[in-house]
Parts: structure tokens; sequence; C-alpha cells
């Protein structure tokens, strides 16, 4: 029960058991005054019976004095004086007689004798004188007195009453006394009781009340003092029980949060440990290799100083030790920086269609060498039907060539075993590739760690096997980023097999496409005039994904899914930049790049070549003016693009002609490392004094009200002998508003050769 | 001849070490792991000991203690040398027992001027 129902029900019974008692007191007071009442009619016609029999004897007194004198005068009849005399008498005891008939009641009247009995000689007596009156004859005094028996009897009767009036009284007194002791005990009773029981109440709610206080008092001493999983127990279901939960709820709550916190102090404390763990680590690994390095440079550095006679194969010796340090150390700075990438979230994933089959193929050839350097023997199995996959390529390579890399170190005259196969788990489609070895095997406790930077699996296998101890690192780190695993089984002296489960179809991550897509093709900013690139490339996916990278850059891009359509394309189309993949079907990007060449029409046409295969040197040699490596990232290939487009001639400073400063606010935004002059106008005459005086190294034409003058103006000026040459650009219906700075430069760069620009139109 | 036990595992370190140091005229030997270097170094008692930390099967700490353990080889001259250049590195060798404590990559002349100031 609550606290406030509590407090309720005791006060209204406290209450109740005060209106019980002011009850008592009511009754009391009504018994007692009835008693009391009793008695003053008790002792009212006590006093009454004996003023009638008073004056019943002075009446009587006074008639036998009548008598008597008139005995003595012997006078029979009362005179008129006399006779009313005695009727005042007789009417005041009437009176008096009815007086207390009313005091007494009737109960009481009952009881007293002689009433009657005197109302019946007081009308014998009244009838007597009220006869002669009528008459007129006057009473006889004879007949008076014969009323003396009558009379005595009445006194006789009365004056008896006066002793049971009496005896009455006293036993009303009796009664009263009583009824004053009876009310004295039921009201002690009454009080009593109430006031047990309210004293009851009142103990139990602040018994309840300091109970449960103490409890929640204790509660948050408990608390303050840390011990946060005490708990606070109060019964029932009342407020304060309801405080206490609330209480406990708020323990629990702080617990938990104090909790979290803790741990999180505690992760925080293990990274900041792990951090300074690997700093320490790299300075350690890094340092080895450094030490390597600079001893023997400076030992060869002293035999030159020295002037010592240098035998070329111990010189070539030591170099080749300064060159496999350095090249470790480039190793480890990679794999560190490809830690670091993954680890502050810049690693992206670039997924592309690759053959299953054709990859692992690559992969096993490619640590061929190894694997028979240490006397091992590889198999390779396939059990998959379908071998087309969609995955971050580079990735997958990496992580396959670590594994088997490994795999190949750490065995010896054993057997190596690669299986690819797919399966569908929860409805995805795997890639599992599991690489296992007959080699050296790891220890549960090494396997634990096996995942961890700089750590391998002995101190000594660095010795023994080289590396830096971050591969698998990095592997695992990959298989995560791709939405996969990397599982590990091993047994020490038996083998190793590792597993690599990566989805076979990725979905494409918010890095490359899905962002592309959400704001590409929407925003695209078509603008007429910009260059125009041809993509050549047969994978669907890469060929839309260069599309909307270029498109969103405002170029008007064309694209053949071949090498024989993009060469017509590009004969038909002159773009002014190709993009071209190397491997294609049929004929592949080296023969189209030839063939381009050999074309006159495409002869000049920049090409930007890219493929996953680092071929950068031969690409160039071949004729390619720029090559990208796949995956190629974001702004990689636009700004090829750009630097492919044609020179800007701005050095010599700019002309403008526009009404307004649309053109002349982009130029200033595309001041860049070499600023030009920009000199603006809206009059003609103006333009044309200015190039009276300095030459100009092109001229824009933005918006202008007077074409017709402009347009004329503009053949004059290519007339011109001495400004004929000038590019000049009109640029009044280019959407100048939707285009940025960039895109303007690419614009001009594009539109500045005047032969082109005649070309085009 | 001033004797000098390098206790290294890295070949490539050990190598340029032990020329360098014999070119400038001392006697070197080598161990490769933490256990020979201990049994060298009592075997043979050489003048200095150049003490790498990070090594297989005995470490450069366990392997400094052991030696300061035993009576005979307890007043050997070990320096540190080590690719552990973090703070606290030096105080770890240093209670370890060695004598001194060195980072790599090696700095000749100062490493030198150290063996030089224990002869």
């Amino acid at each position: 029960m609550n606290l406030s129902k509590r407090i309720a029900l005791t006060s209204s019974i406290i209450l109740v058991f005060y209106f019980f008692t002011v009850m008592v007191f009511l009754w009391s007071t009504k018994v007692s005054r009835e008693i009391v009442n009793e008695l003053q009619s008790v002792i009212r016609s006590q006093y009454l019976v004996y003023d009638i029999s008073q004056q019943l004897k002075e009446l009587n007194t006074r008639l036998k004095v009548l008598e008597a004198v008139a005995s003595a005068q012997d006078k029979k009849e009362l005179d008129e004086n006399e006779q009313g005399d005695l009727l005042k008498s007789i009417v005041s005891i009437g009176d008096d007689l009815n007086i207390l008939r009313v005091t007494a009641g009737s109960e009481l009247s009952s009881q007293i004798s002689g009433i009657e009995l005197t109302d019946e000689l007081l009308k014998q007596w009244t009838a007597l004188i009220n006869h002669a009156e009528e008459t007129g004859q006057p009473v006889q005094i004879y007949s008076l007195a014969a009323f003396g028996y009558e009379f005595d009897n009445t006194e006789t009767e009365l004056t008896r009453n006066g002793f049971a009036l009496r005896g009455l009284s006293s036993e009303l007194n009796t009664e009263i006394e009583e009824a004053e002791t009876q009310i004295n005990r039921v009201s002690l009773l009454v009080f009593c009781v109430s006031a047990l029981i309210a004293l009851l109440l009142i103990y139990f709610l602040i018994r309840y009340t300091t109970k449960s206080l103490a409890q929640l008092r204790l509660g948050t001493r408990e608390w303050s003092k840390g011990n946060l999983a005490h708990r606070i127990w109060v019964g029932g279901k009342g407020d304060l029980a309801q405080l206490a939960e609330s209480f406990n709820a708020m323990a629990e709550e702080l617990d938990a949060t104090m909790e979290q916190a803790h741990e999180e102090r505690q992760r925080a404390n293990e990274a900041n440990q792990a951090k300074s763990g690997f700093l320490a680590n790299m300075s350690h690994e890094l340092r080895t290799p450094m030490n390597a390095i600079i001893g023997y440079s400076e030992m060869l550095l002293e035999d030159i100083e020295d002037g010592e006679e240098l035998d070329p194969e111990d010189v070539q010796a030591d170099l080749g030790k300064i060159h496999s340090a350095g090249k470790h150390l480039l190793g480890l700075i990679n794999e560190v920086l490809d830690l670091a990438k993954v680890e502050s979230g810049k690693m992206g994933v670039y997924n592309e269609s690759a053959d299953l089959k054709k990859l692992v193929t690559d992969v096993t050839t490619t640590v061929q060498p190894m694997v028979i350097n240490y006397e091992n023997t590889l198999d390779t199995i396939f059990e998959f039907d379908d071998s087309e996959i969609f995955t971050d390529v580079t990735k997958f390579r990496q992580v396959l060539m670590n594994l088997l890399s490994n795999a190949a170190k750490f065995t010896r005259k054993g057997k190596i075993t690669v299986k690819a196969r797919r399966f569908i788990e929860e409805e995805t489609d795997f890639v599992a590739i599991s690489v296992a070895d007959t080699g050296i095997g790891m220890t549960p406790e090494q396997l634990d760690k096996v995942f961890d930077e700089f750590t391998q699996a002995d101190d000594s296998t660095t010795r023994e096997f080289g590396g830096t101890g971050l591969g698998l690192a990095i592997c695992k780190k990959f298989a995560e980023l791709m939405n996969g695993r990397i599982d590990v089984e091993s047994t020490p002296g038996e083998g190793t097999c590792f597993t690599f489960v990566v989805p076979a179809i990725a979905e494409n991550t918010e890095d490359d496409d899905a962002q592309e897509e959400a704001t590409g093709d929407n925003n695209v900013v078509q603008i007429e005039g910009l260059a125009k690139v041809l993509v050549i490339d047969d994978d669907e996916t890469s060929r839309q994904l260069s599309k909307r990278i270029l498109s969103k850059r405002g170029y008007s891009v064309i694209t053949a899914d071949g090498g024989a359509a993009g060469i017509e394309l590009a004969c038909e189309q002159t773009p002014d930049i190709i993009v071209l993949d190397i491997l294609m079907p049929g004929m592949d990007g080296w023969q189209v790049l030839e063939k381009l060449r050999e074309i006159p029409e495409t002869a000049d046409i920049p090409i930007i070549m890219q493929s996953m295969l680092s071929e950068r040197e031969l690409g160039l040699s071949l004729g390619a003016d720029d090559y990208l490596t796949k995956p190629v990232d974001k702004s990689d290939l636009p700004n090829a693009v750009r630097k492919l487009l044609p020179e800007l001639k701005l050095d010599e400073g700019v002309l403008i002609i526009e009404q307004g400063t649309t053109l002349l606010d982009l130029l200033n935004q595309a001041q860049g490392e070499e600023p030009f002059e920009t000199s603006q106008t809206a009059d003609l005459e103006d333009a044309e004094k200015w190039m009276a005086d300095r030459r100009f190294g092109i001229i824009l034409v933005g918006k202008h009200s007077e074409m017709d003058a402009v347009s004329k103006f503009m053949g004059n000026v290519r007339r011109s002998e001495d400004y004929g040459d000038i590019p000049m650009i009109l640029l009044n219906s280019i959407e100048l508003e939707s285009m940025d700075a960039d895109q303007l430069l690419s614009f001009i760069r594009i539109h500045q050769d005047p032969e082109e620009d005649q070309n085009q139109d | 001849m001033t004797r000098i036990l390098i206790v290294e595992d890295n070949e490539m370190n050990r190598d340029m070490l032990s020329r360098r140091l014999k070119r400038k005229g001392f006697e070197v030997e080598v161990a490769v792991d933490g256990q020979q270097g201990v049994d060298m170094a009592t075997a043979s008692m050489p003048d200095i000991v150049l003490m790498d930390m990070s090594l297989p099967i005995k470490d450069g700490w366990a392997a400094t203690k052991e030696l300061r353990r035993n009576e005979a080889t307890a007043s050997l001259k070990i320096i540190a040398l080590t690719a552990h250049a973090m703070d606290g590195d030096r105080q770890k060798a240093m209670k370890a027992g060695c004598d001194d404590y060195d980072t790599k990559p090696i700095d000749l002349k100062r490493l030198l001027g150290k063996i030089e100031a224990f002869l």
C-alpha cells in the first residue's frame, strides 16, 4: 500500500473513532438529561402534592371554622362572601391539580394516588356551590360537613404520596449515578480503544516510513561508496517501494554505464597500449634493416675513402645486402601504410568482375618459383562450375599471394594444396580458397596470435623464414573489408590450413559505386562542347564507372565495349581523349593502341590506358599518353584527362568581353599556380583600344545584349592581320552558371585552337 | 688483443658488425642466439659482449641475467645493442644487468667510444 493511502486510512480510522466518542458523549448527555428531567418532575410533583394537600387542609380547616362559627351564631347558611372565597380556593386547588397532572405526566400521575379522589372532592364542592348560586339558595353549612370523611380520606391518600415520591426520587438519583458510571465506562473504553488503534496505526505508519527511508539511505550510502550492485529492498507496492524500484533502476543503469565506461576505458587503454606496442615494434622493425643499410654503406664509404682496391665481387655482395635490406624496408613501409589505410577507413574496396580460375592460376604461377625453391609441390583443385566472380581483385590477389607464399616459406619438401570452391551460406554465394601445407604448423598459442601485427610464430622464424609479421594482419583486415574472413587450422609439425572466404558477388559499397550512383547520374552537368572522351572497355561495370566519373565532370562520354568497335567510333567521332582498357577479348588494348596510332584521324588523340596490369613503362613506350593502374581512384581518371587537354595559353593575358562578371569570376576562381591577367569590358570600343595597346593570349566572349555588334567585332578580329591568330572563344550560348572553374578551363583548352574550332564547326 | 663477442641473430647485421669491428682491430666471436651467447661467453670470457635483445631461444635480457647470476661471468662487460629504442628500453636493458646500452642503426663511433670506456 502506498504512503498516502496509509496516511489516509489511518486518519479515517482515527476520525471514525472520534465520531464514536462524540456519539457516546451525545448519548450519555441524552440519558442523563432524561433521568434528571424525570427527577425534576418527581420533585416538582412532590412539591405540588404537598401544596395541594396543604390547601385542602386549609380549606377544610376553614370549613370547620365556618361550621364552628355558624353553630355558635346559629347560622345555617354561608353568605355570599364566604361562598366566593370557598369557590376561589377550590378553583386554585383545581388549577394546582391540573399543573400536577401536567408536571407528572401520565405515567407518574397514575402512580400518584389521591389525585382522582381530590378531583372528585373538588367537583362535589364546586357542584354544591354552583348549585347554590344557580338556585340562588345559599349553601347549607351542614352539607359541607358531610364532606369531612371524604376529605380525611383524600388527605391520607395525598400524604401517602409523599413517601412514594421521595422513594422514587431517591431511586432516580441512584439511576443517575449508575448512568454516569456506565457513561464513564463506555467513554473510557471508546477513548482507550481509539487511542490504542490510532497509536498502533501511527506506529506502523512511522515504522514503515522510517524503515523504507532507512533502506533508501542505506542504498544511497552504498552507492556513493561505489557498491552499485547493492539493491534497496522495500516491501509492498507502495510509493516508497516504487521509489526504491526507481532508485534500483537508476543504480542498475548507473552500474551498466559505469561498467561500459570502465570497459571503454579499458579498451582505450588496450588500444593505447597496442598503439605504443605497434610503435615500438615499428621502430624495432625499421631499425633492423636500417642498421644493415647504414652499416654496409658506411663500410663501403670507408673503403672508398681509404682508397683501397675494391673487389667488385665483395662490393656487389655488400650492395646486394643493402639492396635487400632496403627492399625489406620498403615492403615493411608499404604494409604499414596498407594497415594504416585500413585502420583509418581510407582503404577503399573496388569491385570488378573477374575469372576465379584465372585469378587463382595467376597467383599460383607467380609463387611457383618459391614453391620449387623449397622442394615443395603445389596442387590446385577447382570445385565450382561458375568461374565468374565480382570482387576487389587486387585485394583478393594480395591475400591469396600472402597465404601461398607463407605456405611455401614454412614448408620444406612438402606439399601445398590450393582448393577453390563456391558455396551458399545464408543465401549468399561465397568463394572459399583454402591453402593447406604440410609445413611446420603452429601450436594453439601461436595460432591465437597468428593474425596479430608483428607476430610470427616464433622470433626465430623471422630469421629463418623472413617476413615482416604484418602480412597476415593485412590479409585478415582485407578479408573483413571485403565482408569475408580468414580461418586457420594447424597442427604443430603436420601443417597449416588457411581458408579465405569472401562473397563471390560483392555488393557495391558506398565507397565506390553507390555514392557515384547517388550523386552521379542526377547531377551530371553535360556541357556541350566540353571535351569528348571515348571509353573502350569490355567490362560493363568498369566502363560504366569511367563513364559516370567523367560525365560528372561535364565531359561528354561515348563508350565502346571492344577494340574494333572502339577504333570505329574513334574514327567517326574524333574524340578529344581516349580511355583504353588493356585486357579485352579479341583485340586487346595493345593492338587497339597500335591501330589508333596508325590511323591518321586518330594518331594524335591522347590515349589513357588503364589496366590491372602494372605495365606503365610498356604502355608509355608504345605511345600511350598516360597509364593508370586499376583500381583507379575517383579523381585519377578526370585528372589524367584534364592533363591531356591542350595546354592553356592564358599567360599572355585574357580579354573578356561580357556584360556582368560571370566569366571574370569563374576565371578568377581558376587562378592557380601560374596567375594570369584578366581584362574585362562590355564596351567593344574599349576592347579594340586595349587590343591595339597590348597583345592578349586569348579572347573570351560571354553574355552580351548586342550580339550583332559582337559578331561583327569578332569577324573583324578574325580577319585582322594583327590579331587574327589570337584564339577567340564565344561562350555566350554556354550555360556558364552551371560550370565550375575547372570545367571552364577544360572548355577553353578544347576550343582555344582556332583550327580545331573550325573543324568542329 | 681485445676480444668481443657479438650475440646477434640477424645474419646481415652480424656479418656487418663483425667485419667492421675486425677492421678496427678487435678479435670478434659471434653467437646467433641467446643460449649460444651465454655458452660462448662462459667458455671464452670475452672482454666485451655486444648483446642484441630480441634473440631466439633465449632473449638478450634473459641471457644477460644468466651471465650475471653466474659467478664466473658476473663481471663481464655487457653492452646491450638493440633496435628497441623506445622510452624505457634503456632502463629495461640496464635492469637486466647490462653495463651500457646502444641502439641500432649503429653509430660506429659512438659504439667504439662505449667499448673503449670499458677497456
